[in-house]
């Protein structure tokens, strides 16, 4: 690549680095995808379960980077109105109005198709990120967009420009880390897919479980750490959940332990708690009995 | 910030020759790696340099994998070619390493835990072998021979699958589009009234977008549907072809997503491309068991707007009891459950397996491949509530 390299990406290492002190413990293969997202200047698909930290994979580049953080979170029918740009209309009219006797046509359609009319959404403002670290652009939650919306994405992806019909290419100043979640809840379109990096980030094992604790909720007992740890695995491994909690979910539970002064675990309190470990009413109502009390005296 | 990126890795020709020779055999193991994916592994190596074997199998990953499936086929493919690489020759101190053999005691740190289709197009293992003989000793499986069926039938498949996706799969979307037949659009209209002036020419009209809702087909490949699986294969394809977000499930005593064989491939190289993926899944149905598989592995990813195209003859292992159970969870998750039966097309045909009879109260549409999605054996289920 032509660009200088920051210090904090200059190895596979540093990166891992540059990570753990924004607070996010990234195992080698997620550094390595980091790394090349950021040499390579391609963006990053982060697929995984949900709640094991793709969001915060972005947020901790941008943390580690010292760069602006920009943020599009997905939703259905979002399109490129809300996402890349947007017409000010009102000012539009309003300077019609003003200018209409004094100028001609086609100097009012000059004059109000300018960068001053111009709203600027997210993906825009990602491309016009100014001198100093290269802008984060988080794509959170990409396959709850329209596949349509895919389309409006593929030339971001891969020319970093974005052509506005009535002003021509803008293109980026410095090409922003672009970072790309999914949940898979649908596939994405092999052409999205073919211009990112992949990463997949799945459940972490119990030891990194346990640092992520350690470095998340400060002042946690270390046995209680661990003995959260071994419950929410064992409650992972178990093959009839609706839906298995995930890292956000340990580190709610052991916050809340946390909260209410709990050295251990202790049956009647992990009843109390469990809600925040499991978010399916049916889970919660064939875990609240007997099993679990089978579970906790598991050695 | 450092002097500037590192010198880059010059490739000799005897090392690009066995690089391309792994990009081969990545796509080989069913990767469709391009020619970006094919740079950006080059370019990759080239950051992270070739000393270290594990970084190696690392860009590969990034690079060439874009789903959980790839990554297991990209490690796959990196084992077997750096174990034993095409090409002769003394090797380079950057190949030497590369051609160790992976270290045991290291796991796949980077591999996704739990991946439920692991089993896919993995060599047979004793243990597998003993399984799929548990469930049918007698009719041990063997493996299944797609043959692509003739044009007009698969004509007729996407002509139903598109009128399945018009009756079911469609939904209005938020998105407008331009319409001589829809409501005025006040915004447009008063937009392209400056360019006169401010007069009103014209009223510009709209009307929404219809959405293609998610499909999901499970497609039952077991034993017993060996004399369908072609024609049925051919209905499967056209619901992936005409909605491209289906995602497509093969089962028998085990289930695995097998969309990537099927997704923008020709139907002739999607039958090549499926066809070693149905091995390992002959010899008994476990419907029950798959269902609860699928629930607990995809089911967070079904919608309200999801359609569930359950594409078997209905034939339960395990009796069916604990299908009717698992059916009740999978309705209550989803927008339609469609049970299309190989057999539906005999007009005589009503539902007889104690499967599909357990199994009929949470079925909105049973059909039959022939005339899909026309409704058989007994018309339209009874519309919702269900019973409790």
């Amino acid at each position: 690549m032509s660009r200088s390299t920051p210090d904090w990406a200059a190895s596979v290492d540093a990166l891992a680095g540059a990570l753990a002190r924004a607070r996010y413990i990234a195992d080698r293969p997620l550094a390595t995808a980091v790394f090349l997202a950021v040499r390579l200047e391609k963006p990053l698909l982060v697929e995984g379960e949900p709640g094991c930290g793709k969001t915060e994979v972005a947020k901790a580049v941008a943390q580690a980077s010292g760069a602006e953080l920009v943020r599009l979170q997905c939703y259905e029918g979002l399109d490129a109105a809300s996402a890349i740009y947007e017409w000010d209309y009102p000012r539009q009219l309003l300077a019609i109005r003003l200018h209409e006797r004094a100028e001609t046509p086609a100097q009012l359609e000059t004059e109000i198709y300018t960068e001053k009319y111009l709203l600027r959404r997210p993906l825009l403002r990602a491309l016009d990120g100014s001198a100093g670290a290269r802008p984060v652009l988080l794509i959170d939650e990409v396959d709850r967009a329209d596949e349509e919306f895919e389309g409006f994405l593929l030339e971001i992806l891969s020319e970093y420009q974005v052509t506005i019909p009535e002003m021509g290419p803008v293109r980026a100043k410095q090409p922003p880390v672009v970072i790309l979640t999914s949940n898979r809840t649908r596939e994405l379109s092999d052409a999205l897919k073919r211009r990112c990096l992949y990463a997949y980030v799945g459940y972490p094992t119990p030891e990194k479980e346990v640092a992520i604790l350690r470095e998340r909720v400060p002042g946690l007992p270390d046995v209680l750490a661990r003995e959260v740890v071994a419950f929410v695995q064992a409650l992972r491994g178990t093959d009839d959940l609706a839906k298995r909690p995930g890292v956000a979910e340990t580190l709610d539970w052991a916050a809340a332990l946390l909260a209410l002064e709990e050295r251990s675990l202790r049956p009647e309190t992990v009843r109390d708690t469990l809600g925040l470990l499991l978010k399916d009413a049916r889970d919660l109502e064939a875990w609240r009995g007997e099993r679990l009390e089978g579970l906790l005296a598991r050695p | 910030m450092t002097g500037g990126p590192p010198a880059p890795v010059p490739f000799g020709d005897g090392l690009y020759r066995r690089l391309h020779g792994f990009l081969l055999r990545v796509r080989g193991a069913g990767v469709s790696v391009g020619v970006g994916s094919e740079r950006a592994f080059l370019d990759g190596l080239r950051e992270v340099g070739l000393l270290d074997r594990a970084a190696v199998r690392e860009v590969a990953r990034v690079t060439l994998a874009k789903s959980p499936r790839d990554v297991t086929d990209v490690d796959r493919a990196f084992d077997e070619y750096w174990a034993d690489p095409e090409g002769a020759g003394e090797p380079t101190l950057a190949e030497r390493t590369l051609l160790q053999r992976p270290p045991t005691g290291r796991g796949t740190s980077g591999a996704p835990a739990g991946r439920p289709d692991t089993a896919r197009s993995e060599p047979p293992s004793p243990d597998r072998e003993l399984r799929a003989g548990r469930y049918s000793p007698e009719a041990p499986s063997a493996a299944h021979l797609l043959v692509p069926a003739g044009d007009r039938e698969l004509r007729s498949a996407l002509a139903g699958a598109r009128r399945f996706r018009r009756a079911m799969a469609t939904r209005p979307g938020r998105r407008f589009r331009p319409s001589p037949r829809g409501a005025v659009d006040p915004r447009t209209t008063a937009r392209r009234s400056v360019r006169s002036g401010g007069e009103w020419v014209r009223l510009f009209r709209r009307r929404p977008v219809a959405g293609r809702a998610d499909l999901v087909v499970l497609w039952d490949v077991s034993g017993s549907m060996r004399e369908h699986l072609s024609r049925l294969f051919a209905l499967v394809y056209a619901l992936k072809r005409v909605n491209r977000s289906t995602r497509v499930f093969a089962f028998g005593t085990s289930i695995a997503e097998v969309t990537g064989a099927i997704a923008s491939r020709p139907y002739r190289r999607a039958v090549r491309a499926v066809e070693p993926l149905l091995d390992p899944r002959g010899g008994g149905t476990q419907i029950a068991q798959c269902l609860a598989a699928f629930r607990r592995n995809w089911g967070a990813e079904l919608r309200p707007t999801t359609s569930v195209v359950i594409v078997s003859d209905g034939w339960e292992f395990e009796g069916g009891r604990r299908l009717a159970a698992e059916m009740a969870a999978l309705w209550s998750r989803c927008h339609r459950v469609v049970w299309v039966n190989p057999y539906a097309a005999d007009p005589s045909f009503s539902p007889a397996t104690e499967g599909l009879v357990e199994a009929r109260p949470w079925i909105d549409l049973l059909t039959s491949p022939v005339d899909f999605p026309r409704p058989r054996g007994g018309g339209r289920a009874p519309a919702r509530p269900r019973p409790a």
